[in-house]
């Protein structure tokens, strides 16, 4: 158990920190945010069952990427949770960048033409944590995607969601609450650092 | 101050998952072994990997699929060796050069609401299935091409009949054995349900009674392989150990 919630929490976070590490580079980089963002907006939505079918065929001895053997490997599974995090972390990073005021925009583009880039990521770099957040709660309690990709393999490649599925089949029920709370407890953790680092940035 | 140390917890935290995430992917990928969901969630799989694994040697990965997906994902390649009990199906895996060893049995049963009103107390399986067809009783079908799925289809196919042309009474759930067993507690249905699930859940199933079993219910266990190298593991079925863990889990071994 002690292994299934690390395991859970160090791959969500992986998973979670790359997204958003790209998600800001590509925001940064695109000079027409606004169309952009609808498109990613758009798929945010995406069923994570869906992503993790994707997953299954494109790491399937039948599939394109079959010859890597990554199906029912923490790496697939790290790859389902990173595609599932991507369009959320990059709508957001995108919407951040579409806020920048008409006159920042033409201050950055006339004064400093060849640091644009590094300007857009200083305005992007706030929101990060909480992007981060969010995506984090996105992957977290996932079963769908993390079962098709991992294969929820005991000891392996099974998180606290999908082991609380394979507990309530088993008629274990003490043992799935038990897991619940854990998965409770970690999902609380971004709700805490925000309240923390907003009081201790206001008591600055 | 409090903002500082904060980012600076978390940065080192982010680090250290990540370090820990690297190490645990940097492993050789273990044996992928595909097995039925019926299977894994009696308990007996994951026993028995346990014995496997110390015999051979080898790290093995156990998944859980219905037997048609498994059979399926055998061919595709996704997964190495596997567990099943649908030998029609495992058929298609002879004929491409796998190899099949049955190396355990035990029957389905009919399991049904208490007061039994089909009256298919002692009848064969057959003759339970035309009773409950006849009154149209409810019945829970798995529905998910499982194994058991296969059986009782084969069961209605012995009286000729075909389950998608059947009405209300029949209650398709998509679901494990265990769910579907407790929906049909709940439902005061009948179900058909291999031996070892039943007996060691029949407590949680207060509504349900055994029914009836026969012969046409023996529900065999087989180990698969190709590739010459995971020979050793189905030596490793007959073993002592195996054996004795394959009996705890109320099915009988078979002789190699």
């Amino acid at each position: 158990m002690a292994y299934t919630f690390l395991f859970t929490i160090g791959t969500t976070t992986a998973a979670a920190v790359s997204a958003v590490l790209l998600a800001a580079l590509y925001a940064s980089s695109v000079s027409q945010p606004r169309l952009h963002l609808s498109f990613w907006r758009a798929l945010s939505g995406i069923p994570p069952v869906l992503v993790g079918l994707l997953v299954y065929m494109l790491f399937s001895q039948a599939g394109p990427l079959g010859f890597l053997r990554w199906l029912f490997t923490p790496k697939a599974l790290i790859t389902a949770q990173f595609l599932l995090a991507l369009p959320t972390a990059l709508a957001l990073a995108l919407r951040e960048r579409t806020s920048l005021p008409r006159d920042m925009e033409d201050f950055i583009r006339v004064n400093l033409p060849n640091k644009k880039h590094q300007a857009y990521l200083a305005h992007l770099k706030g929101t990060l944590p909480s992007t981060f957040f969010v995506t984090w709660g996105r992957i977290l309690g996932e079963v769908g995607a993390a079962t098709l990709s991992g294969g929820a393999i005991e000891g392996y490649t099974s998180t606290l969601a999908t082991d609380i599925l394979y507990k309530t089949n088993l008629g274990q029920f003490k043992e799935a609450l038990v897991l619940g709370a854990l998965l409770l407890v970690v999902s609380l953790i971004p709700s805490v650092f925000l309240e923390l680092s907003s009081y201790g940035a206001s008591g600055h | 101050m409090v903002k500082r140390l904060l980012r600076v917890f978390l940065v080192s935290f982010l680090i250290a998952m990540l370090g820990l995430t690297a190490a645990g992917c940097s492993n050789q990928r273990p044996v992928v072994m595909v097995t039925t969901t019926s299977f894994r969630d009696s308990g007996l799989a994951g026993a028995l990997v346990q014995v496997l694994q110390k015999q051979t040697g080898l790290k093995i990965s156990l998944v859980a699929q219905g037997s048609g997906a498994a059979v399926e994902m055998l061919k595709r390649g996704d997964a190495d060796v596997g567990i099943t009990h649908a030998p029609t199906l495992e058929m298609q895996l002879t004929h491409l050069g796998w190899h099949r060893v049955p190396f355990m049995q035990n029957y389905f049963y009919l399991v049904g609401p208490k007061q039994d009103p089909a009256r298919a107390k002692s009848l064969t399986l057959t003759e339970a299935f035309r009773r409950i067809y006849q009154g149209k009783f409810l019945f829970v079908s798995r529905g998910d091409q499982s194994g058991t799925h296969m059986m009782e289809k084969a069961l209605w196919g012995l009286l000729g009949l075909d389950p998608d042309t059947f009405g209300d009474w029949y209650i398709k759930t998509q679901a494990g054995m265990l769910t579907s067993l407790q929906i049909a507690n709940e439902k005061g249905a009948y179900i058909l349900t291999d031996q070892s699930t039943w007996l060691r859940n029949r407590d949680k199933l207060p509504q349900l009674d055994f029914i009836t079993t026969s012969t046409e219910g023996l529900n065999t266990y087989s180990f698969l392989y190709k590739d010459a190298r995971y020979a050793v593991l189905s030596e490793a079925f007959f073993s002592k150990e195996a054996q004795q863990i394959i009996r705890q889990f109320q099915f009988e071994p078979l002789e190699r």
